[in-house]
């Protein structure tokens, strides 16, 4: 029996090679505008490049208690992150093949209970700290994003991120309803709570007591630390691409624009979304953790009306 | 004996308790011999599992099935045995479970052979029996007396360290509990029965049940229920589960993990599903509410609990709740005439079902090996086991990953299909209500996903990684030969089952038809690959093919390999961690407290955390010598339910005491109007 569409294979590895070359940039171009938005000089754009470039050639320091799974983790949040991200419909909207919506869940689950283990395992208190907020902030996040992900699927009966998009696309502009916005609204939350960005943690700082998930690289360096930094940067565009095909699906090659104007609409999307992030970012400053269940909780919440305002306005 | 021929496998099924049977008479026998017992009973044990496993998968790929009647007590009381794929589905989990506790139970129970090893050999031998006799029964009366045997048997399983009161104290409470369901059971079996002209067969009662009133068959639903549900530990009557499991020597607490609370879901799916028959939607959405609260109550105590053995009684709790959640959507869709799905929902729970008896036997076995190396099975004072010991340690890691439902293992599996099958609620009767209520449900179980992970990261991790925290934890050594091998044996189970989910999947899917159909054409698999249709894109599947991402996280991993050697080898040095510039002491190591701190904030409007501190030495109160903190949350069930339950019952009783005046006149007086009541009403 063939279940996979044909071409898949080769989709889902175009998809992910697309992410792990964008990805750096869109980290770079957030940087550069949080800078300006700062009245300083950010980083170039291309400056997250030249980093992994760097890193890539350095060597590296392992923490003395350290087993196995310290040098393990780097590989598998990688190998994870990426298998996720080829999940996304980045450019056209045919389903990975290998999983959908709860399979891109579990694979960054994956990635960050084996980046909590190692942070463990390296056996400083920063870490350990950084992985205990991490799992519990993300243990809010993931009701949000179930409910979120449910207001999008019930109506198209999959959980498939390509045939979500697809029906959504069908529907034109027509898919712009207040449901829609009420779902958008949610899933900016849980985009900027799973890509580790203010104001739920702030990716920027070294002050170890306020970081979560830069706190876990802390004993990390070198090549280690260059697969951790690149699979972190592909999350981001992973999680942020999701929303732009989510919530403007036509912009899809399927919808008859053909593959080279749906890439270069994909990067404007993308930057577009990055400077939003880069002013929430400058508006913004960290919330106390015990507000962020809060924050998160509004998310499912949003999410849940966004269904019923689906069964009364439709949309 | 009847008949009609039986299938082997049926046959070989219907011997198999008395296999155990005779496998627990002889370790009696044995008594003086704890080494020879040991070896009989476990040894016995193992191979009924694996024939359990045999046969099961024979009956449910063929969908086989066979009735016997054993024997008459009196003439009309035949205590008799039946096969279907319903029962065969949990004699295939009874027979994992069974393999993989009886294989490390041939070295673990090593522990036991001077502390009365055989007695504990042989009840188990008996306590297997009676699971299965219980799953086998063919009718009320054999099912009434399995199920008692095997309440009463797991008792004396529990109260092994009789002579330690906290020990007497959980066995007392898992009796209590146990009675009071077994009470709800009976009473419900019996109304049935009634119904039935007195019959007593499983069939009988399904012939006539659908047609009794509908009040009554909602009451007698939730009778089973709340029975089924006590027993199978699902909140809020699991309060005899953490304790009894986790005082109960560890391949005890393995094997009702694994097998026992299944077997009270045997009963659920047996009398509410079968016997009932089709219901009106809330008796699936009763179900799907008690799963719910279950899964998340039982994660986050498992969360905040620091006793290895006790987080894993919770972390059972949330995953019986789970596969209620997906017998609750099976009863839902199929009040809904949604066939297909409600099958689907069924084998779900199922496979989940299978999936936890997996890595939660596995789980505990770790602890237990664990526990008898280092003599505590406080996450405070582990660390560092995975030096020690290397096989213990990568085969509870995977079985750790596969409990926090992570991919690509197998306690993922039964979450995905549950969360499809919750998308299948979402759709029931057009965009509305039951959409809003799957999503709750969803984002619930999705909750209950993240705090396991939170859960398992935190037992594995502090337990076995990192720096041991006291001089037992450092001297630790590897689990006996057994042990090792039950556990490789469950995580490479965990593996094929996670990668190839399709296997399983196929082996149970004759079940739907209880609830539903398994024969439509819009789901489909193979041995690694699950797909479903979806219902409005007909030309678009949902898949899950865990080989596939396996294939395109391996090319990703190892393109990255081939590029850092292309940039030659960079040198890698062993330094020190960053502590501020200070030297690492062992008190900066996280603690099991400090990992779960987030969580019980979190949560504090609910679990109403305090703290309290002893402080003892040195020049007190203001300089102690040492100072020991104690966190406390509240248990949510026995302050909300079961004190004031129990006050409810003395104030109650001391009113009632009046009657008990001590006066002989007045017993004479109840005697008398007794007396005339009863002839008044016999007349």
């Amino acid at each position: 029996m063939n279940v996979l569409p044909p071409g898949a294979a080769m989709n889902v590895l175009l998809t992910i090679a697309m992410s792990v070359a964008l990805a750096p940039a869109l980290q770079g171009l957030i940087k550069s505008a949080k800078g300006r938005l700062q009245f300083r000089k950010g980083p170039p754009i291309l400056q997250s490049y030249a980093d992994l470039w760097k890193l890539a050639r350095k060597g590296s320091v392992v923490p003395e208690s350290a087993t196995w799974v310290f040098r393990f983790a780097p590989w598998v949040v990688f190998a994870s992150t990426l298998t996720a991200a080829g999940t996304v419909p980045l450019v056209w909207a045919d389903g990975a093949g290998y999983g959908d919506a709860i399979a891109f869940g579990g694979l960054l689950a994956l990635g960050r209970a084996a980046l909590a283990l190692a942070a463990i395992d390296a056996v400083s208190n920063f870490t350990s700290m950084g992985a205990s907020r991490d799992l519990a902030i993300s243990a809010f996040v993931e009701p949000a994003l179930l409910a979120l992900l449910f207001a999008l699927a019930i109506p198209t009966g999959s959980t498939d991120f390509g045939a979500i998009a697809a029906t959504r696309g069908d529907l034109g502009f027509g898919s712009l309803g207040p449901a829609s916005i009420l779902a958008f609204a949610a899933i900016i939350i849980v985009a900027l709570a799973e890509t580790g960005r203010l104001p739920l943690d702030n990716p920027d700082t070294h002050l170890e007591l306020t970081m979560v998930h830069e706190g876990m690289l802390l004993e990390y360096s070198g090549r280690p630390f260059a697969l951790l930094v690149l699979a972190s940067h592909v999350k981001q565009f992973a999680v942020l691409g999701l929303v732009v095909s989510l919530f403007l699906p036509w912009t899809l090659a399927d919808f008859g624009i053909g593959i080279p104007i749906a890439l270069l609409l994909l990067i404007a999307k993308m930057a577009v979304l990055g400077l939003a992030l880069a002013v929430i970012e400058t508006l913004n400053a960290k919330l106390r953790i015990l507000k962020v269940p809060d924050l998160l909780a509004t998310a499912a919440v949003l999410g849940g009306l966004s269904i019923v305002a689906r069964s009364a306005f439709g949309g | 004996m009847e008949k009609h021929t039986l299938a082997l496998s049926v046959a070989i099924l219907f011997g198999l308790p008395w296999w155990f049977v005779l496998a627990g008479c002889l370790c009696a026998v044995l008594s003086g011999r704890p080494r020879a017992s040991r070896i009989v009973g476990y040894g016995a044990g193992l191979l009924g599992g694996f024939a359990a496993i045999l046969c099961a998968t024979d009956v449910l790929r063929n969908d086989l099935s066979g009735t016997v009647t054993l024997f008459y007590t009196t003439p009309i009381l035949p205590f008799g045995l039946r096969v279907d794929v319903v029962a065969a589905s949990f004699a295939l989990t009874f027979g994992i479970a069974t393999t993989i506790v009886c294989l490390a139970a041939l070295g673990f129970a090593r522990a036991f052979d001077a502390n009365a090893g055989s007695r504990l050999a042989s009840l188990f031998s008996f306590f297997l029996g009676a699971m299965l006799l219980v799953i086998l029964a063919e009718g009320v009366f054999s099912f009434l007396i399995s199920w008692e045997l095997m309440s009463l048997l797991g008792y004396f399983l529990i109260v092994h360290h009789h002579e330690r009161s906290e020990v007497r104290q959980a066995g007392f409470l898992y009796l209590m509990m146990a009675h009071s369901a077994t009470a709800l059971i009976v009473a419900g079996m019996f109304t049935i029965s009634a119904h039935a002209g007195g019959a007593l067969s499983f069939a009988s009662l399904a012939e006539v049940a659908p047609a009794m009133p509908e009040l009554l068959r909602g009451l007698l639903f939730v009778a089973f229920a709340i029975g089924f549900a006590t027993k199978a530990g699902l909140a809020p009557f699991h309060i005899w589960m953490p304790r009894a499991e986790s005082l109960a020597p560890a391949h005890v607490g393995a094997i009702m993990s694994g097998a026992t609370i299944n077997v009270a879901l045997y009963g659920l799916v047996r009398m509410g599903f079968d016997v009932l028959g089709p219901g009106p939607q809330w008796w699936g959405w009763t179900l799907i509410a008690l799963g719910a609260l279950s899964a998340v109550t039982g994660v986050v105590y498992a969360v905040l609990e620091r006793d290895l053995l006790r987080l894993l009684a919770f972390s059972s709790v949330e995953n019986m709740g789970i596969i209620v959640i997906g017998l609750g959507a099976a009863l839902v869709l199929r009040s809904n005439g949604m066939a297909v799905a409600a099958g689907l929902a069924l084998i779900a729970a199922l496979v989940h079902m299978t999936n936890h008896a997996i890595f939660k036997s596995a789980l505990f076995l770790g602890a237990g090996a664990v526990d008898q190396t280092t003599g505590t099975r406080d996450i405070e004072q582990l660390g560092g086991l995975a030096r020690r010991m290397p096989v213990t340690s990568a085969c509870v890691l995977i079985a750790s990953l596969a409990a926090a439902a992570l991919p690509p293992l197998n306690g993922f599996v039964g979450e995905w299909f549950l969360f499809q099958s919750l998308l299948s609620v979402g759709r029931v009767g057009g965009v509305g209500l039951s959409a809003v209520g799957a999503s709750a449900v969803a984002a619930l179980m999705a909750l209950a996903g993240g705090l396991a992970v939170l859960a398992f990261v935190k037992a594995y991790g502090l337990s076995y990684l990192g720096r041991p925290r006291t001089v037992a934890a450092g001297e630790a050594v590897e689990a006996s030969r057994w042990v090792r091998l039950s556990l490789v044996l469950a995580a490479v189970a965990c593996l094929i089952l996670g990668i190839l989910p399709g296997t399983l999947v196929n082996v149970l899917r004759t079940t739907a038809r209880i609830v539903g159909t398994d024969s439509g054409t819009t789901f489909a698999m193979t041995g690694g690959v699950i797909a479903l249709g979806a219902p409005m894109q007909t030309g678009r599947l949902t898949t899950y093919v865990p080989i596939l991402s396996i294939a395109v996280a391996l090319i990703l991993g190892g393109s990255v390999w081939l590029i850092f050697r292309a940039l030659g080898s960079v040198p890698r040095r062993i330094g020190p961690i960053w502590v501020c510039g200070f030297d690492f002491e062992m008190p900066m190591q996280y603690s099991s407290a400090g990992f779960a701190e987030p969580v019980r904030l979190f949560f504090r409007s609910i679990l109403r955390p305090s703290r309290s501190a002893t402080s003892s030495g040195g020049m007190l109160p203001y300089f102690p010598a040492r100072l020991r903190p104690r966190g406390h949350v509240l248990a949510l069930a026995e302050h909300h339910i079961y004190i004031p339950l129990l006050h409810a019952l003395r104030h109650g009783a001391r009113r009632f005491s009046i009657v008990q005046n001590g006066d002989l006149r007045a017993y004479l007086a109840y005697l008398f109007v007794t007396l005339i009541v009863l002839l008044w009403a016999l007349r």
